[in-house]
């Protein structure tokens, strides 16, 4: 009956297989390439054909119309696929316009060697392995859409709300951590020669499900006592960690200080500030040139002698505070995108700035040997000693962010996010609060820097670049925004994970591009929202027209 | 001693007036000072370097193609946000786009020796390599609409905002790995190649500058058409006006928000080809930088004012070929002055030069 729509999903899901192939999917992942899309037709046409409310198919129709999906996908990849490979077997280059298509791609698709794709080996076998493949994925997916009925969403959602899902949220935080431990167990053999990278995965599950365990905790006696053991836990996770893992952990954390705050002026003011590694940057900068030998700074003012990690900190504070301010005023008129668009002009200066003012910066030179933190004559210059500083100075930032959060100000800024006008109207002085929301980000940035400095060592321009922002923005989207669990989640999720993931780090920003879009459509709210933006963007606010566009 | 309660209230509000004019006196204030700075660093400059008029002339020859690209990309900022209130944040990479179709349907012509045919041949491929270019940039433009931003229409703004970042690196970050980190460099067909000195003034001018210039005349003139005197212009000015109207007057909303993206994603996709054609470069973040600085010419002109966009664009063209030798920079700050030109904009006359002052209440 309705298979205009399988061909229209078909044809969707042919564009979505082909643009995986010209991302040079068959290149990184090899022979197991058909399986990957065919795993991925199966799981288009059960999310196309699902049964949405108030639309009711028949069964025949359902798996008609995965088969057709199945079908149109094969058919078109196949079609490319002979295209391409003919181009190739004749000399062309095609890798000249689409840089993955190589003759390894092609080979990758039909079985084929390099050698035999070059020269023009019959393909027809692979192809129709192809073929039959997706078709058969397609008719998996359209059948699997009839053994999803309308309440098994249902059961699953209640389970989280059972007294029996309760603890087994409680649970899952040691279940992880035993995991994690197991791995240090002589003898114990898990994940062979990546076993610091399985760990690291438990240590990530381990944290998150941390996050979710304390949110699930009923007041009291209960969250006492798992807050208290989880904080044990995290305490001496350092020492059980090597140091590969404690490498990634240590950046994860200092992107949990950049992203707390973040989320005060995106995610309280709701200020989109496209330019924040401005003040990352800011603050590395100054306490690189006011410690490291060789800088500008020491280099004219020998008597000067430079700072130490912990007298240069308030002094990279105090400068990103200023910035902040300074950044501040120009922009205090300005609402929503072209707040986005002219911060995003002063990260670039800010970033313009570092490369082209050779004399003083270094320019593409860095800042070279910038001194460790040291306390109690303890060098925390390494891995492990930057977690631990790290997870100290986001444990302030965090604390610091509740407190300001609970505060009048606090309110103040919630209130100028959701509507400026009725907040002036309500005696707010506009002009310090937001003065206050850019500051308050600033100096937890550049306190990050900091940090950052004196972890990297030697600092360069290039580490300041937009992606900075982008992913410190994305990971409070991802996270929630507002949310300070949200904040760690999305660290882990975008600052840790890519670096088990070594394969996908390619396409590490491509997939943030398209999580960015499809977060906005399906969860805005992000993944650990906090209560108030989840009322917000649930609730009736969404079927709202937002005031200020009228 | 009781206060009289009008007399109270008539005070809060002639106190607000006062602060209200005292910013206004200090915003002022802090113009000038700018201004006298700029002119003075100019005469200085101007001392130090004595750069010759045929220098000058050839500077402002290029801004004004420059800004002849800029405002095909400024156009399509201004269209969409003068209906939807939104900045179409992946814009540039629209232009991106429209580069690399121009590109390869650019070597596929000279590769058929299309472009060293005769002139009508050559100037038809040239034709054609701007009208795949449009292609593209349309059918990316329709695509992100539908999948990145129709399903937000209503939500609250910061949401579209960021949909629209993630589609900008979406799209920058799969073409670098589609079409690979080298860049591409198109060649120029003869026909377009070398120029012309004017009289014996010293006065060099490309024909690449000439064409881009023409072309992009052309097209605004065709859109100023599209917009003012066809049936789907006057329901795009209706959709701007308000939605839920038009909508009543029996206006596809969905699809006249549709032919606006396809309408501005041409002028891009055009805007890509010529920025190929003058910059002979194009890579995956060639579309970022114009994009930016697209949008800033579109708010300097007043964005969703569709002359505002063509003036503010030339200007930023002629600025940014200027400002460099005139305030005595080295030329790697002139993404550095197109940027303070934002910034200083918003910041005196947020309503752009040509906007409404109604604007200021959106912005």
């Amino acid at each position: 009956m309705r298979s205009k729509d399988g061909i229209r999903f078909g044809l969707i899901t042919f564009g979505i297989i082909l643009y995986l192939d010209l991302l040079g999917l068959p290149l990184t992942s090899g022979n197991s390439v058909t399986v990957i899309f065919a795993f991925l037709i199966g799981l288009f046409s059960l999310l196309f054909l699902r049964n949405r409310p108030g639309q009711t198919r028949t069964r025949s129709s359902t798996i008609v119309n995965g088969l057709l999906i199945g079908a149109i996908s094969g058919v078109g990849l196949m079609s490319v696929t002979y295209f391409f490979a003919s181009l190739q077997a004749d000399g062309v280059r095609v890798n000249q316009v689409f840089a993955q298509i190589l003759p390894e791609n092609t080979g990758a698709l039909t079985g084929l060697s390099k050698a035999q794709v070059l020269d023009g080996a019959n393909i027809w076998p692979g192809l129709f392995k192809i073929g039959l493949a997706f078709m058969l994925a397609g008719f998996l997916g359209g059948s699997a859409t009839l053994l999803f009925t309308e309440g098994t969403g249902g059961r699953v959602q209640r389970l989280g709300g059972s007294s029996v899902g309760h603890y087994v949220v409680l649970a899952l935080p040691l279940l992880f951590f035993g995991l994690f431990m197991l791995l240090k167990v002589e003898g114990v053999q898990l994940g062979g020669a990546d076993e610091n990278i399985l760990g690291l995965l438990f240590v990530f599950l381990f944290i998150s499900a941390s996050l979710f365990a304390f949110r699930d905790t009923r007041p009291g006696i209960e969250r006492k006592v798992i807050s208290l053991l989880l904080l044990a836990l995290i305490i001496i996770l350092p020492q059980l960690t090597d140091l590969f893992q404690n490498a990634v952990l240590s950046a994860v954390v200092i992107f949990v200080v950049m992203g707390l705050g973040l989320n005060i002026v995106v995610g309280y003011a709701g200020l989109l500030d496209l330019g924040y590694v401005a003040f990352f940057g800011i603050g590395a900068y100054t306490f690189g040139l006011l410690s490291a030998p060789e800088s500008y700074i020491l280099v004219n003012l020998p008597a000067f002698g430079g700072v130490t990690f912990w007298s240069g900190l308030p002094i990279a504070i105090l400068a990103g505070v200023i910035t902040g301010v300074l950044l501040g005023i120009p922009v205090l008129r300005m609402r929503g995108d072209y707040l986005a668009i002219v911060t995003l002009g002063f990260g670039e200066i800010i970033r313009l700035l570092f490369l082209n003012l050779r004399d003083y910066t270094g320019g593409p030179g860095g800042v070279l040997n910038i001194p460790a933190p040291i306390v109690f004559g303890i060098d925390l210059g390494n891995p492990k000693g930057i977690f631990y500083l790290g997870m100290i100075f986001s444990s302030i930032v965090a604390f610091v962010t509740i407190r300001l959060r609970d505060s009048r100000l606090g309110r103040s800024w919630i209130a100028l996010r959701e509507d400026e006008d009725v907040a002036q109207a309500m005696g707010l002085n506009l002009v310090v609060i937001k003065l206050l929301a850019f500051a308050t980000g600033a100096a937890f940035a550049a306190a990050a820097g900091a940090l950052y400095a004196s972890r990297q060592v030697n600092i360069f321009p290039d580490n300041f670049t937009l992606l900075v922002s982008i992913d410190v923005l994305s990971l409070i989207i991802i996270g929630g925004l507002g949310s300070i669990e949200g904040v760690i989640l999305g660290s882990i999720a975008l600052i840790g994970l890519p670096e088990i993931l070594r394969s996908v780090n390619e396409y590490r920003i491509v997939a943030f591009g398209a999580l960015l879009v499809v977060m906005m459509i399906l969860r805005p709210e992000g993944l650990l929202p906090s209560a108030r933006r989840q009322r917000e963007l649930r609730g009736e606010g969404i079927a709202e027209q937002p005031t200020s566009s009228e | 001693m009781k206060k009289n309660p009008e007399q109270a209230s008539t005070k809060r509000t002639l106190g607000a007036l006062n602060r209200r004019i005292q910013s206004r006196i200090l915003i002022t204030a802090f113009g000038i000072i700018v201004s006298i700075l700029l002119v003075w660093r100019i005469l200085v400059v101007a001392q130090e370097t004595a750069y010759t008029p045929q220098y000058w002339a050839f500077q402002v020859i290029n801004g004004l193609i420059l800004g002849g690209v800029y405002a095909l990309v400024a156009l399509g900022y201004t269209l969409v946000y003068g209906i939807l209130f939104m900045i179409n944040f992946a814009h540039g990479e629209v232009m991106m786009i429209g580069g690399f179709a121009g590109f390869f349907t650019l070597q596929l012509f000279t590769t058929l020796g299309w472009t060293k045919g005769s002139p009508v041949v050559a100037a038809l491929a040239i034709l054609l390599v701007i009208i795949a270019g449009m292609i593209a940039s349309i059918l990316i433009g329709i695509t992100l609409e539908r999948i990145a931003y129709r399903p937000l229409r209503t939500a609250p703004r910061l949401v579209p905002l960021i949909s629209a970042i993630g589609a900008s690196f979406f799209l920058q970050y799969s073409a670098l790995r589609i079409f690979g980190v080298t860049p591409h460099n198109y060649r120029k067909p003869d026909i377009i190649a070398g120029g012309w000195s004017i009289g014996d003034t010293g006065i060099f001018v490309t024909r690449t500058g000439v064409f881009i210039l023409v072309i992009s005349i052309l097209m605004m003139i065709g859109l100023f058409i599209i917009v003012q005197r066809s049936k789907m212009g006057r329901a795009m000015r209706a959709v701007a006006e308000d939605k839920e109207t038009a909508a009543l007057m029996g206006i596809n909303v969905d699809s006249v928000i549709a032919f606006t993206f396809a309408l501005g994603s041409a002028l891009a996709g055009a805007g890509g080809v010529m920025f190929g054609l003058h910059n002979t470069v194009m890579r995956f973040n060639t579309g970022f930088i114009p994009g930016l600085k697209a949008f800033t010419a579109a708010v300097l002109g007043g964005i969703g004012n569709i002359p505002g966009a063509m003036l503010g664009a030339v200007l930023l063209g002629v600025f940014e070929a200027l400002g460099p030798s005139a305030l005595g920079l080295p030329t790697e700050y002139k993404d550095l002055i197109a940027f303070s030109i934002l910034v200083l904009v918003l910041i005196f006359r947020p309503m752009g030069l040509l906007g409404e002052v109604l604007a200021e209440e959106k912005a």
